[in-house]
């Protein structure tokens, strides 16, 4: 373009405005031009009235001399297209609840739609936040049976005779009990080796990262902190660096602040070297404390590959330990797979179901488009009449369904961000690297062009036939030209959307019902009003007497706080975590280490089954007089009873276990509490109770680092949470409570992920139905307004409006259900898919498909009854006058 | 952005300009009759089609107007060449003296046997 046609254009721009001005500028030129003519005419012979004719038919019309002259002055795309706008604009104003309803639907598409992507690309498409985050690998033992952590000592054997990774580490959660600067808090820890963060490819904040060669027992000891704990405990003060910090009662040196961005599964307040670990574990390659291993691959190298290469190593490593790596074997997976594992399936589901909304409201916009397209087409078949040309008049149906659909769009945005917070806060962590959850601006681009490319071609529709030449045609026949067709698209549309909400409809009333009998799954011990706490009672190790003394004294204290009815503590609790132990008779040990038995072991006190309220079935629990020094007693739970002792009598036959307690006898059986949560797999079923007093001396302290405390209360438990701090705090000024929460909370939150599904689940289908409704609501509404003059003729004739009525809704009753037999097929094949989310339900449970069914046609017969009742009401008189 | 109209109004432009550059500042009337008379009446334009083309010179910046009087005394806009004007004017009058002698040779008489 060059100059003078940048100058034009500038001009013509400027043309647009003052338009007033100009016309009558060029009126006048034109009026100066045709008197000019007209005289030079008369001169010539004519009469006036000729002279004035003859000059008009020369110069071609004023009026279209006038228009040709302004599309020359001002740009006559834009000028339209602003009109169109305006157009647009009051067309949708004439008839707002068309308006509403479609902008509505195409915001509810576009907003679910954004919103639910944004999260599932959050914690599922989306890399992990690592340097190539695809050759990272986790790791962790198999023995034939089941599967465990890895012992240290095995990890150091990993480290050092595996040809697959670049770097490897190991790492383990543990927490710290943080004293001597202000307030004592109980911190979330990472012990990780040295190569912890090299092996992620993280980098540090500040500071220098773990020193290789400190990462031995009695290295010096030294502390990373995360960015967000150095944040809140220290407000970002970088002079910390250098500086101590007293951890478990050791100091530690502060050598580094983690990235901002960086964690690594949950949160962590402090990553400490896992080699300096004096734990009863770090020598011991039959102990397995938690820890899993993380592998970066070297380049080009596949997990089969790396999995042969570890194979070979613990094959090598059982010849040379039997005792403990007899027929062990490494598992390995990508560090991605493992992340997601778990919500995957959901997630999909969910995204199918996404995808069935959008689906649902495409159907809807072009439903509601259609129903207007009829009504349309005579106001376009004028409009060609009077000279619009096809184009001009496609233009301006596109405008409209553009208007329509940035409108839609705008509401769906705000909608997406509102219900992404909303998702977000609804599960509080629970859902891995959910928090990362941003709007997605590429997912609203989609859904928004998806919304806007229906309305656009389903908005076209009317042009189609008015652009044929017969004009006449589409003005006689008015509103009730050629619609056949287009009225069985719209039937066909309805059948879809009723087919594709009741599957969605069916895939939640499935979800809904689980976790309806997964709340009422018996936990073998009553959870209401039941309190539970995390306590961490820092003793030395020949400080047995010491701990009982603490324990004994607070178990008072806690006991006369009001509204407590009972107390108890123990070294583990259902859902919270216990930890597992191997069990023999005595003198029964079994020589292969991977025939030995496992049972979840709780250490408690002895009001600990009056807590929790679990039945004794046979013999006495533990009591008061199964005090340290006494003979060694256990209860045990029938599922132990089952396993260890079938078909004899349990009681009065002694245990010896793992931390070598010998020759501990049965004293009693109880009934079985599900620890591990009220689904999934079980790893150890067996249980079994120790008195925490009769605990080893050289345990104690360890237990007492890490204890559950249990209160059954008379009401609310979390009212006496700063009572029962109170308390422990006046027994002893450094010890903190955490982890207060009622145990119907933390069962709650056990199912946290899959009450989320649920919900999301449930709110689309509940979307679905509501769009779904709109759909049968408008075809009928649309074909009773069609149809007023039939009905007036009808009801002249002598029907009554009952008549009328069960006509309009048996009409759209078939359509219905037509769309409900469709769905409830498709819903018989697609529920299967949901297997693994559902939980005592089958996938075609009959009672969800035949009560979501009806449901379903119960909210339609409203849907129905709506514009039925409308048609009742039309009186012949002016129906008959109609048009 | 070429189309039918748009070739014919080049032409026209060209006339256009030629014309105001043998008659001075005229007015549209004035210059109608003139291309008229000129092209021997052979060519019967629509006077109105002048005003469009006269108002894209404009918007170009090769003519400009002003109201004025006629001979006998009526308003008139009065169109006179710009100095862009009369550049485009000899550009275009060898472009087009060029295109014709290269098309004229295409519609003597061939030499070369075929």
């Amino acid at each position: 373009m060059n100059l003078r046609q940048l100058r034009a254009l500038a001009l013509r721009l400027a043309g647009m405005f003052r338009r007033e001005e100009r016309d009558r500028e060029i009126a006048e030129e034109l009026e100066s031009h045709l008197e000019m003519h007209i005289a030079d005419n008369v001169r010539a012979g004519m009469s006036p009235a000729e002279a004035r004719r003859q000059a008009l038919i020369k110069l071609g019309g004023l009026t279209q001399t006038e228009q040709e002259y302004r599309r020359r002055r001002g740009l006559p795309l834009l000028e339209d297209l602003w009109q169109d706008l305006r157009y647009g604009a009051r067309s949708l104003l004439r008839q707002p609840a068309f308006t509403i309803v479609a902008v509505l639907t195409l915001s509810l598409g576009i907003g679910a739609n954004t919103a639910l992507f944004s999260v599932i690309n959050a914690v599922l498409l989306r890399p992990l936040p690592y340097t190539d985050p695809d050759r990272l690998v986790i790791m962790w033992e198999k023995a034939p049976t089941q599967d465990t952590s890895v012992s240290y000592l095995n990890f150091q054997d990993w480290r050092d005779q595996n040809q697959s990774f670049e770097e490897i580490t190991a790492y383990r959660p543990e927490n710290f009990n943080l004293t001597g600067a202000g307030e004592p808090e109980r911190l979330a820890g990472r012990m990780a080796s040295a190569s912890f963060f090299r092996t992620l490819g993280a980098k540090l904040f500040k500071g220098s990262d773990f020193p290789a060669e400190e990462d031995r027992i009695g290295g010096q000891r030294v502390v990373i902190l995360g960015h967000a704990f150095w944040q809140r405990r220290f407000g970002g003060d970088e002079g910390l660096i250098g500086r101590e910090l007293t951890l478990n009662n050791q100091s530690h040196e502060v050598i580094g602040i983690a990235a901002p961005n960086f964690r690594f599964g949950s949160d962590a307040d402090v990553y400490v070297m896992l080699g300096q670990d004096e734990g009863r574990c770090a020598r011991s390659r039959g102990c397995h404390p938690g820890i899993r291993v993380v592998g970066r691959l070297k380049p080009g190298l596949s997990i089969e590959q790396a999995r042969a290469d570890m194979d070979a190593i613990m094959a090598r490593l059982g010849e040379q330990y039997p005792r403990t790596n007899a027929d062990r074997r490494t598992h390995i997976a990508s560090l991605y797979n493992n992340t997601v594992q778990d919500v995957r399936p959901a997630l999909f589901i969910l995204l199918g179901a996404v995808g069935f909304v959008l689906l649902l409201a495409c159907a809807n916009v072009a439903n509601l488009l259609l129903a207007r397209s009829a009504v349309r087409q005579k106001e376009i078949a004028i409009r060609t009449a009077l000279g619009a040309s096809r184009w001009r008049v496609v233009r301006q149906l596109l405008t409209e369904s553009i208007v329509l659909g940035i409108l839609g769009g705008t509401v769906g945005l705000v909608l997406a961000f509102w219900w992404t917070g909303a998702l977000k806060s609804l599960v509080p962590g629970n859902i891995p690297r959910l928090d990362e959850a941003a709007i997605d601006m590429r997912v609203l681009g989609f859904s928004f062009l998806i919304s806007v490319l229906t309305g656009v071609v389903f908005g076209l529709i009317p042009a189609l036939p008015a652009s044929k030449p017969d004009v006449n045609e589409a003005l006689k026949e008015g509103e009730r030209g050629s619609t056949g067709s287009r009225h069985r698209i719209r039937s066909i549309l309805v059948v879809s959307e009723v087919a594709i909400a009741l599957v969605l409809l069916i895939g939640a009333g499935l979800m809904v019902k689980s976790l309806w009998r997964l709340q009422n799954v018996r936990t073998g011990f009553d959870t209401q009003n039941l309190l539970t706490m995390q306590l961490s009672y820092t003793a030395g190790k020949d400080e047995a007497q010491r701990v009982r003394g603490f324990f004994t004294e607070l178990e008072e204290r806690i006991k006369a706080t009001p509204g407590v009815n009972s107390v108890a503590f123990s070294s583990g609790l259902p859902f919270v975590g216990a930890s597992e132990n191997s069990v023999w008779l005595s003198g029964c040990r079994p020589d292969n280490p991977s025939d030995v038995m496992m049972a979840v072991e709780y250490l408690v006190t002895p009001d600990y089954f009056r807590t929790l309220a679990i039945e004794l079935k046979k013999g006495r629990l533990i009591n008061e007089h199964d005090r340290e020094g006494k003979r060694l007693v256990a209860v045990i739970d029938e599922s132990f009873a089952d396993r260890y002792f079938p078909g004899q009598e349990p009681i009065g036959q002694y245990l010896d276990n793992g931390n070598g307690m010998k020759d501990i006898e049965v004293v009693g059986v109880v009934g079985h509490v599900k620890h591990y949560g009220l689904d999934g797999e079980v790893p150890v079923d067996p249980q079994y109770y120790l008195a925490l007093s009769q605990a080893p001396d050289e345990l104690l302290p360890v237990i007492a680092s890490d204890i559950s405390v249990a209160v059954r209360t008379s009401g609310e438990p979390g009212k006496l949470v700063p009572s029962i701090r109170q308390q422990v705090l006046a027994t002893n000024k450094n010890q903190s409570v955490f982890n207060a929460r009622s145990m119907d909370q933390v069962i709650a939150e056990s199912i946290n992920a899959r009450r989320f599904a649920m919900l999301l689940m449930t709110i689309f289908a509940v979307v679905a139905l509501v769009l779904a409704s709109v759909g049968i609501y408008g075809v009928i509404s649309y074909s009773v307004t069609q149809r007023t003059h039939e009905m007036g003729l009808r009801m002249a004739l002598g029907a009554q409006g009952r008549d009328v009525l069960k006509m309009v809704i048996g009409q759209g009753m078939l359509l219905v259900l037509i769309g409900v037999g469709c769905g409830l097929v498709g819903a018989f094949g697609m529920t299967r898919v949901m297997s693994s989310l559902l939980f005592n339900v089958s996938t075609t449970d009959p009672a969800t498909f035949g009560g979501i069914a009806a449901l379903f046609v119960a909210v339609a017969i409203i849907a129905c009854y709506i514009p039925a009742r409308r048609a009742m009401k039309v009186d012949p008189l002016i129906a008959l006058r109609y048009e | 952005m070429t189309d039918k109209t748009d070739v014919w109004q080049g032409t026209l432009a060209l006339m256009v300009l030629k014309t105001l550059e043998a008659m001075g500042p005229q007015h549209g009337y004035g210059i109608a009759r003139r291309i008229e008379q000129t092209s021997g009446d052979l060519l019967s334009i629509n006077y109105g089609t002048l005003y469009p083309a006269l108002l894209k010179l404009e918007q170009e910046g090769y003519v400009s107007s002003e109201w004025g009087t006629s001979d006998n005394n009526r308003k008139a806009k009065y169109y006179k060449l710009t100095r862009a004007g009369r550049r485009q004017l000899e550009r275009q009058t060898r472009e087009w003296e060029q295109t014709t002698a290269i098309l004229a040779r295409f519609f003597t008489p061939a030499k070369q046997s075929s």
